[in-house]
C-alpha cells in the first residue's frame, strides 16, 4: 500500500510538473474563452453596421411594406439608449421599378462595383411563384437570407390583408413574429438553455471526455513502455508488485487527469456565470450535476480503458508497434462519439450514458446499471490485465499472438 | 555459517522452454557469490526468482534463512544488467523515491542519497534528469539506488559491462568495502576474469542446469596444476603434441596450456625448448575462463535437443 502511494504520487508529481500539462491544462480554458467570445464578436460585426438593398418591384405597395418590414425588425435605435445584441443588420432599401432585363445588368454592375450589397428581383411571376431572386456578393450569408425571407413573407401577407380590407395596425398585430424556446425538464426542474446550446455543449463535452480518457489512457501506455524498454521495471519489482506498479501508475496518471478536469470544468462553470462575458452565458451551460457526472464518467472511461493501455504497453517492446494494435482499443470509443450525433437527437438510444444524461435526464435505473456495468468490465479488465502485465513487463522479443497472451495467464 | 539466499531446485518453465532446470544453489553470509554463465544460461532468470520479480514454477526461494517474504526485498539491493532509471526525473528526486520504495524516510533517504553523490563525484548532477547524463554516469545513479538503503544482500546482474575502467575500478572498491562491512554479494556475469579476483564461491550454470558449484578456490584446487602458461618466442610446433597436450588458449607468444591428466609437464617444457625461446614457464592452477570453457562445451554435446529457434530468442530476450 506504501509501496502503491509512492507510485502514484511519483506519477502524478512528475507528470503535472511537465511543462506540456501545464500548457494544456491553461490552454483549453484560453479556448473555451476564445469560443465564447469571438463568435459573439464576429455575430455583433455581422449583424451590426447597415446594407443598401434595392427593391426592384413593380409594386410600390410591397416595396414600401418591405421597407416597413425590414425596420421593424431593427428598429434605428436612438442615441444614448443602451442598445442589446442587434438582431439583424439595419437596411437602407432603395425602391426600383424598372423591370427591365437592362435594369437588372445594371444592378448587377452595382452589386460588382460594391455601391449596393444586393438587390431583390420581384417580378410579378416571382410573386406567383413564391420565388424571388436576391443577388449579392456573399450568398452564403444566411442571416441577410433568413431575414429577407421573413420580411418578404411578412409583407406580402401584409399586402393581401390590406387588399382584403384589415386595418394595419391589426395586420401588424396578426404577423408579430413568434419564438419558440427549449425549456429542458431535469429532475422535474425546469432548465433553462436552449437546444443549440445545449448542443455544443454536449458535444463539446463529450468530445472533451473523449479526448482525455484517450489522452491519459495513452499517458499510461507511454510509461508502462518506457519502464519496460528502460528496464526499470526490473528495479521497481525487486522493491514492489506488478499489482501495486499497475495501481499506482493508473491512479497517478488518473490524478492528474482529474485535476486536469477539474480545473477545466471550473473554468467552464466560471464561463457559465452570467454576465462575467457577453453572451457567454448563452453557450456555457453547466450545472452542477453536469460537471459531476463529466468528472465521474472521465473516472469510469478512463480507467476502464487505462487497463487495457497498460496491457497493450506491456505486450510490445515499442511505440510504434502499440499503434498498430491500438486501434482495437479504441474501436467502442469511436463508435461512442459516432454514435453521439444519433444520441444527441434521439436521446432514448442507450449508448453514451454521459450525453444523455445532459440531454435527456434518462431513469435512474439506466444510470446505475451503466455505471453498475462499467464498473464490473473494469473489475474484469483491471483483473486480466494485471496477469498479462505482470508477465509482459519481463518480456522482450517477438510480440506475443492471442494463444500466447492467454497462457501468460497461467503462470504463475 | 547460515545461508544468505538459497535456491532449492527452482524451475521456471516458458511452455515448452526450459529456462531454470532444478537449480540449487547457496550464497553464504558475507560472500562474494558469482553466478557464471554463457549467454542465455538462465542467470537473469534465476536471479529474477531470487528476488521474486518471478515466482518459480518449482522450488523454493529461502532468504536470510527464512521462505521468501516480500519484506526481505527491504535489505536487498538490485542492480539489473541494463540500465533502468526513469528518464525525465531529477537524479536526487529519482534516488529518493527509489530509497523510500525500500522502506526509507523521505529526509533519511535524501541524506543518504546527497552523501553517496558526494562520494561518487556527482554533487553536481544531483539536480539534472537523468537523461542529461552520460551512461556511466547512470549506472553510478543505479549503483547508488541499489545501495542507498543498506542492504545485507547486493544482487548485481552484469554490473561491469559498459563501464570505463575508472568507474569499473570505483565500484570495484565499493563492492569491496560491502564486502569487508560483512555484506554479502550475488553477481551475475559471463567475464570470468572479474570473478576470478572478487569471489570466493561460484555457481556455473548452462542450460538452467549447474554444472560447476562451490568455493573457488576449491574448485580450482580440484582441477589440480595440470595448466601450463608459456612465453615464447618461435615455432609453436610443441602444441601440437597430441601425447601432452589437451587444449590449449595462443595468444601468439602467450600460450595457456591445458595438460592431458598424466602428462609431465617438463616434457612439454622439452619440446617448446627445442624449436622456441622460452621466456616464461610455469605451472599453474587452470584459470577460471578454462574450467569455464572446458565444462560449458562437453556440456553442449549431451545435452537434449537443442532449444527450439523460437524458445532461444526469447531466452536470448531474457538472458
Amino acid at each position: 500500500m506504501r509501496n502503491m502511494l509512492l507510485i502514484l504520487r511519483r506519477e502524478y508529481v512528475e507528470r503535472v510538473r511537465t511543462k506540456s500539462f501545464l500548457i494544456l491544462t491553461f490552454l483549453v480554458p484560453v479556448l473555451m474563452v476564445a469560443m465564447v467570445v469571438l463568435p459573439t464578436q464576429m455575430a455583433m460585426r455581422s449583424m451590426g453596421g447597415s446594407r443598401r438593398l434595392v427593391v426592384a418591384t413593380s409594386n410600390p405597395a410591397l416595396a414600401e411594406a418591405i421597407r416597413q418590414q425590414l425596420d421593424a425588425a431593427n428598429p434605428v435605435v436612438e442615441a444614448g439608449t443602451p442598445a442589446g445584441p442587434p438582431r439583424s443588420p439595419h437596411y437602407v432599401l432603395t425602391i426600383d421599378s424598372r423591370l427591365t432585363e437592362e435594369e437588372r445588368a445594371a444592378l448587377r454592375r452595382q452589386v460588382t462595383e460594391n455601391r449596393i450589397d444586393g438587390f431583390l428581383w420581384i417580378t410579378p411571376e416571382a410573386l406567383q411563384s413564391r420565388q424571388v431572386e436576391y443577388t449579392s456578393k456573399q450568398s452564403a450569408n444566411l442571416t441577410d437570407g433568413r431575414v429577407l425571407e421573413l420580411a418578404l413573407q411578412a409583407a406580402v401577407m401584409r399586402h393581401a390583408l390590406a387588399g382584403y380590407g384589415v386595418k394595419d395596425e391589426q395586420a401588424a398585430e396578426l404577423l408579430r413574429p413568434f419564438g419558440v424556446k427549449a425549456v429542458q425538464i431535469a429532475n422535474g426542474k425546469e432548465g433553462g438553455s436552449s437546444g443549440v446550446a445545449l448542443f455544443i455543449s454536449v458535444y463539446g463535452m463529450v468530445m472533451v471526455l473523449y479526448m482525455a480518457v484517450l489522452l491519459y489512457g495513452i499517458a499510461v501506455m507511454r510509461s508502462v513502455i518506457e519502464e519496460k524498454s528502460s528496464r526499470i521495471v526490473e528495479v521497481m519489482l525487486a522493491s514492489t508488485t506488478p499489482r501495486h506498479l499497475l495501481a499506482g501508475k493508473i491512479l497517478g496518471v488518473g490524478a492528474v487527469g482529474l485535476t486536469q478536469i477539474v480545473i477545466w470544468v471550473a473554468a467552464a462553470a466560471a464561463l457559465s456565470l452570467p454576465g462575467l462575458v457577453a453572451g457567454g452565458a448563452s453557450l456555457f451551460h453547466l450545472p452542477l450535476s453536469t460537471a459531476i457526472a463529466f468528472a465521474g464518467f472521465f473516472v469510469l472511461g478512463y480507467f476502464s480503458y487505462s487497463a487495457l493501455y497498460a496491457v497493450l504497453g506491456a505486450t510490445v517492446n515499442r511505440e510504434q508497434e502499440a499503434q498498430q494494435v491500438q486501434f482495437i482499443i479504441l474501436m467502442p470509443l469511436i463508435l461512442s462519439v459516432i454514435l453521439l450525433q444519433a444520441v444527441i437527437q434521439n436521446p432514448s438510444s442507450p449508448l453514451v450514458m454521459f450525453a444523455r444524461i445532459v440531454i435527456a435526464t434518462p431513469p435512474l435505473w439506466q444510470v446505475v446499471l451503466s455505471v453498475a456495468l462499467t464498473v464490473l468490465t473494469i473489475y474484469g479488465t483491471l483483473v486480466v490485465g494485471a496477469r498479462i502485465y505482470r508477465v509482459g513487463i519481463l518480456m522482450y522479443g517477438k510480440r506475443p499472438t492471442l494463444p500466447e497472451l492467454l497462457k501468460w495467464m497461467k503462470y504463475a | 555459517m547460515a545461508n544468505t539466499a538459497e535456491l532449492c531446485r527452482i524451475t521456471k518453465r516458458y511452455d515448452s522452454f526450459v529456462a531454470v532446470d532444478a537449480l540449487s544453489l547457496e550464497v553464504p553470509e558475507g560472500a562474494v557469490f558469482g553466478l557464471l554463465g554463457p549467454n542465455g544460461a538462465g542467470k537473469t532468470s534465476a536471479i529474477r526468482m531470487a528476488l521474486g520479480i518471478t515466482l518459480p514454477d518449482e522450488g523454493e526461494v529461502r532468504l536470510f534463512g527464512q521462505p521468501f517474504q516480500r519484506a526481505h526485498l527491504d535489505h536487498i539491493g538490485y542492480l539489473p544488467e541494463e540500465c533502468g532509471l526513469y528518464r525525465k526525473m531529477k537524479v536526487l528526486d529519482h534516488l529518493i523515491f527509489l530509497g523510500r520504495l525500500k522502506g526509507l524516510a523521505e529526509s533519511e533517504s535524501r541524506r543518504r542519497a546527497l552523501q553517496w553523490c558526494e562520494r561518487l563525484a556527482l554533487p553536481e548532477w544531483a539536480d539534472k534528469k537523468v537523461e542529461q547524463l552520460s551512461k556511466g554516469m547512470q549506472q553510478k545513479v543505479q549503483f547508488i539506488a541499489a545501495l542507498l538503503h543498506e542492504p545485507r544482500l547486493v544482487v548485481l546482474d552484469e554490473p561491469f559491462s559498459g563501464l570505463d575502467p575508472a568507474n569499473a575500478l570505483e565500484m570495484k572498491n565499493v563492492l569491496l568495502e560491502l564486502h569487508q562491512q560483512g555484506k554479502t554479494i550475488l553477481f551475475s556475469t559471463h567475464r570470468m576474469e572479474q570473478v576470478e579476483r572478487l569471489c570466493d564461491s561460484i555457481c556455473l550454470i548452462n542450460h538452467g542446469r549447474a554444472v560447476l558449484a562451490g568455493n573457488l578456490k576449491q574448485i580450482k584446487a580440484g582441477y589440480g596444476k595440470n595448466s601450463v602458461q608459456l612465453e615464447y618466442q618461435g615455432d609453436d610446433a610443441f602444441l601440437q603434441n597430441r601425447e601432452l597436450v589437451d587444449s590449449f588458449n595462443n595468444y601468439g607468444h602467450y600460450v595457456e596450456v591445458r595438460l592431458k591428466p598424466g602428462a609431465d609437464a617438463q616434457e612439454l617444457l622439452r619440446a617448446a625448448a627445442a624449436g622456441a625461446r622460452v621466456a616464461r614457464f610455469e605451472l599453474v592452477e587452470p584459470s577460471l575462463e578454462e574450467i569455464f570453457i572446458d565444462t560449458v562445451r562437453p556440456n553442449e554435446g549431451n545435452s537434449p535437443a537443442p532449444p527450439a529457434a523460437d524458445a532461444h530468442s526469447r531466452e536470448v530476450a531474457h538472458a
